[in-house]
């Protein structure tokens, strides 16, 4: 299990017990941007609205006097393209706010005094980050409007489970009751004049009950689905330990796991509270709708729509796990900047789809992301654990982005943010390299001791017997010495071979003419090479004498030559080759006893030999 | 602390109450707490581990015990040498535990032992290693091993180290030791509690093979807490650029700039890392695989910088700042080592409450890679096509 480390962060005022799941995060005001919305069992509802030094943790829009908040939502309960706030409380009322531009007048905040249409073309043509400015908190003296529903709701979603377009509210409730609802405004009369002002007639909007079931078992948690094979809705219920139950749009109820008597002990059924929340998977060639499920003591599973399979991973959390969120990495991936680009403009990665994954937190504040082949990574939250939440959220305007957010017991939220998560396992280089050995086949031979060996054993999955590959890697990498000298005895070769082959042939006029010719043409580029240089070795040399500075401008300018020798072989390809096999054979003097300098670089009486054959 | 045994290197972690080995292997790597028991060692204070012609694995310790009935409390510190001993394990994770099995050698420090490393000398003709350990004394006290009894015992540190033993006159504290060799030039840096920083260099002339020893002090102000020379290439053979890096408590890291030629009259400061608190440690090595080293600084604040060397205009050295993150504790070490064996060097930040290891950008490593490969690749062909 890996663990790690967030490091940016921030903290948030928010006072009061609260019910593990009286928070949600959504674009409360339309602005494209995710806010966070929490409410306590004092009534006080807070709205948070992205990060800033200047707002020092105060909230956006408060609101008091709501009653004991059980739950919060926030959705498009009109079906009008405008998200509002819900929020329930446990002595049946249904608090709904429309936090719109017009309510945003409010001269405190400085950035919403635009209209809308003109503030969010403003925000598309200077996505730059302005930071939000609040002042003090806005107070909402009262929600745009409270309706009645049942007591003792402690569970609420806003989705469409039916599939007509429409969407729906589901309350859950601590007698196991769930029932849905559709806002409704009561359309004008039929006889009603045209002259008559529509805003008039338009009496309260109710919450018109569509469907109610009962259930066995308390309702631990709401999620919805998509039926990967026929695309219509699916209503997920979580029951206690470790069920749930699937409603599908034409109310037909699966009980799951369906009998669970065959291989697991009758002791199984224990009443542990169970988390769900909805994953995708990417799976030939789309996203698949998947289920997930936490129970308390730590059971995670896996239930794949399409297939009806479950895969189960245990936890070894010593803590009550209780918030459970799914997440997209990816996104967050997109806006790194520094690392992750480069793997996204991988052709071999950008091409593979993300799964989501999941994040699981216990009341201690360790957390856990689990991804679908159960890698798990751990992070440890210092302090106790009120409400978790895992979502987007817009810290600069402009981007959402995924947070963790903390409720603990001090009256602080801690956000952190810029969460750079990897699941998967430490990466081996040599699997990244593995796809690229073919090409270096035979250089690879020639050099990496039992080369074909290894190369075998790669293939089979096995990086454990690879270690004379990964040397000569690292060699290449950290060791540039090796690698030039390893550079410096090919060339030797290369020119002893051509040697010999002049000496079989000695006779050969038209040849030896090029190679004078040539030899002079280096003789320049040497010079040349050699005034730029000059300064930088006598740096370097100071205490060498006359003589040995000369040497060593040599070598360092062979060393070069070598160099633009393989650059100018890669651009222009095989006609300069050939010139260049002369020019390396023609200086063949010079060339040779810089590279013996360069090998036995200690040896002085090689070294002085040599400058006495010059 | 890192330990190369073979091709592999591992990795010493300690904390106040105990020590963590990772030891390498390809594709992953293990951790084990050594089985050392706090009670009988007290709290650690400062570690080397080393292999030397006798031993396999040497692994010392400073320690200090909370002796609460104790009357002198100088007798609370001591120096523990464990060693592997003539048996030769190929694991090191049995190598461990046979470690701390065998004897362990117990010497009482009359004074509260601070930094302590090891250092190869020339004994009687043959290298030997031992230990230099510095103290609150003042001096710098050396250990060795006696070849026959294998026993460490304290030795003048003047035969060796006239240049260390003259500090220990001074009042001052030596926080910490640097002791480099490159080529023919021998350093010997010494960074005090009260911020004076001593030098020596010992170049051999080349003509006469005698010694020339240059020796420099300046006095930085604020507690020394690393020093670092080092090349700026990672060249072997014949090393173009060596400097020193100096971090400090209070001031910013300096960089002395060819401090073999120049010694300390060319000191660079690098701006950035007083945003950050002290910084604490500093570590060199190159990781962008350029050949050329990296300089990376760990302050208290949280905060790893990155710098590169390169040249402006007028042809001055200068660093730039290449990376930073923040880390979520104060940064206590950084260092770099193969822990998975792929060829690929991790660096290893330990911090106040833990180790991070951060894995390099895989993807840029193959490409760097891939190029070295493509052109070793045609020197060989071309070498083949001309012998057929």
């Amino acid at each position: 299990m890996k663990s790690i480390c967030l490091v940016e962060r921030v903290k948030w005022k928010f006072a009061g017990n609260m019910n593990p799941h009286a928070f949600d995060f959504g674009d409360v005001d339309n602005d494209k941007d995710n806010e966070f919305v929490i409410g306590n069992l004092k009534g006080e509802l807070s709205v948070f609205k992205g990060i800033s030094a200047a707002n020092d943790g105060q909230p956006y829009v408060t609101c008091s006097g709501l009653g004991t908040i059980t739950c919060v939502a926030v959705g498009d309960i009109r079906n009008s393209g405008k998200n509002s706030i819900v929020c329930v409380n446990a002595e049946g009322q249904c608090h709904i706010f429309d936090i719109t531009s017009s309510n945003e007048s409010d001269p405190t905040t400085h950035d919403e005094n635009i209209p809308a249409s003109s503030k969010k073309n403003n925000d598309i043509q200077t996505p730059a980050m302005r930071p939000i400015i609040i002042d003090s908190p806005k107070v909402i003296e009262k929600p745009t409007l409270t309706l009645s529903v049942p007591v003792n709701c402690n569970r609420i979603l806003i989705a469409d489970i039916d599939g007509d377009g429409i969407n729906e509210i589901i309350l859950a409730r601590t007698d196991r009751i769930l029932q849905v609802f559709n806002f409704q405004t009561p359309l004008p009369p039929i006889d009603s004049t045209a002259s008559i002002k529509p805003s008039l007639i338009k009496g309260q909007p109710i919450l018109k009950e569509k469907k109610k079931w009962c259930f066995d078992g308390q309702i631990t948690s709401l999620s919805i689905a998509k039926d990967p094979n026929t695309s219509s809705p699916l209503l997920i219920v979580g029951q206690p330990g470790g069920h749930f139950m699937i409603i599908e749009k034409n109310e037909k109820k699966t009980f799951f796991p369906t009998q669970v008597s065959g291989d697991q002990s009758g002791e199984e059924f224990t009443e542990v509270s169970t988390e769900i929340v909805r994953g995708t998977v990417f799976k030939n060639g789309k996203y698949v709708d998947v289920v997930a499920l936490i129970t308390m003591d730590g059971k995670f599973t896996l239930y794949d729509l399409q297939s009806s399979s479950i895969s189960n991973y245990e936890l070894q959390g010593t803590h009550k796990l209780f918030g459970m969120a799914s997440m997209d990495l990816c996104i967050n991936d997109i806006n790194d900047e520094s690392l992750d680009n480069e793997i996204l403009n991988d052709p071999e990665k950008s091409a593979k789809k993300y799964d989501n994954v999941f994040v699981v937190c216990a009341w201690n504040g360790c957390t856990y992301v689990i991804d679908h082949d159960f890698n798990v990574v751990k992070f440890e939250f210092e302090g106790r654990v009120c409400a978790f939440a895992a979502g987007q959220y817009a810290i600069t305007p402009g981007h959402n982005v995924n947070c963790f957010l903390y409720v603990d017991f001090e009256d602080q939220i801690t956000v952190y943010y810029n969460l750079r998560i990897n699941t998967k396992p430490v990466t081996n280089f040599i699997e990244i390299m593995r796809g690229q050995f073919n090409k270096f086949d035979e250089l690879l031979g020639d050099i990496v001791q039992d080369y074909d060996q290894e190369k075998g054993a790669l293939s089979n999955g096995s990086y454990q017997s690879t270690s004379n590959i990964t040397e000569f890697f690292h060699q290449c990498l950290y060791q540039l010495d090796d690698y030039k000298d390893m550079k410096a005895k090919l060339i030797e070769t290369l020119k002893r071979k051509t040697r010999e082959e002049e000496e079989k042939k000695p006779n050969e006029l038209r040849e030896k003419n090029e190679l004078i010719e040539e030899n002079g043409l280096l003789e320049s580029v040497i010079y040349q090479e050699k005034e730029k240089d000059v300064e930088k070795s006598e740096s370097r040399n100071k205490e060498q004498n006359q003589n040995q500075n000369k040497q060593d401008d040599l070598v360092l300018i062979s060393e070069q030559d070598i160099i633009q020798d393989v650059e100018t072989q890669e651009l222009e390809g095989l006609e300069i080759e050939n010139t260049l096999d002369n020019v390396i054979g023609g200086c063949d003097d010079v060339a040779h006893k810089l590279q013996l300098n360069q090998i036995t670089n200690t040896d002085n009486e090689q070294f002085n030999t040599q400058e006495t054959q010059t | 602390m890192t330990i190369k045994k073979g091709i592999h290197q591992h990795l010493f972690v300690s904390s106040f109450y105990g020590i963590t080995c990772f030891v390498s292997a390809p594709g992953y790597w293990n951790t084990i707490k050594l089985p050392l028991d706090n009670k009988d060692i007290g709290e650690i204070i400062s570690m080397d581990v080393f292999s030397s012609v006798h031993s396999d694995l040497i692994f010392a310790l400073t320690t200090a015990h909370s002796g609460q009935n104790d009357d002198d409390p100088q007798s609370q510190f001591s120096l523990r040498i464990y060693s592997l001993g003539v048996l030769i394990s190929n694991f090191m994770e049995d190598a461990i535990f046979k470690v701390v099995e065998e004897n362990c050698q117990s010497i009482r420090l009359h004074f509260t032992p601070m930094q302590l490393v090891h250092t190869k000398i020339d004994k009687d003709g043959e290298d030997c290693i031992v230990l230099l350990l510095c103290g609150t004394d003042g001096g710098v006290h050396l250990y060795i091993e006696d070849k026959y009894t294998k026993e460490w015992k304290e030795s003048p540190v003047q035969p060796y180290y006239p240049f260390l033993a003259g500090l220990a006159d001074s009042e001052s504290k030596i926080l910490s030791l640097e002791i480099k060799e490159f080529g023919n030039v021998k350093f010997i840096a010494a960074g005090c509690q009260n911020g004076m920083l001593h030098i020596s260099i010992l170049k051999q002339n080349e003509s006469t093979g005698d010694f020339e020893r240059e020796q420099s002090s300046v006095a930085l102000f604020s507690p020394i807490t690393s020093i670092s020379i080092f090349a700026s290439s990672t060249s072997k053979d014949k090393p173009e650029e060596i400097h020193m890096l100096v971090t400090c408590a209070v001031e910013q890291a300096i960089i002395y700039c060819y401090v073999d030629k120049e010694i300390l009259k060319h000191p660079l400061y690098l701006r950035e890392c007083s945003k950050h608190d002290s910084v604490l440690c500093s570590h060199i090595m190159d990781i962008d695989w350029d050949g050329k080293n990296e300089i990376l600084i760990g302050t208290y604040g949280r905060e790893l910088l990155i710098y590169k060397q390169n040249v402006n205009s007028q042809g001055m050295i200068i660093y730039q700042l290449l990376w930073q993150r923040s880390f979520t504790h104060p940064i206590y070490r950084i260092t770099g080592l193969d822990l998975n064996e792929d060829g690929i060097e991790e660096l290893i930040v330990a911090t106040q409450y833990g180790v991070h290891i951060l894995q390099p950008n895989l993807y840029k490593a193959k490409e760097r890679l891939l190029k070295v490969l493509n052109e070793i690749d045609i020197l060989n062909k071309k070498c083949k096509e001309i012998s057929t």
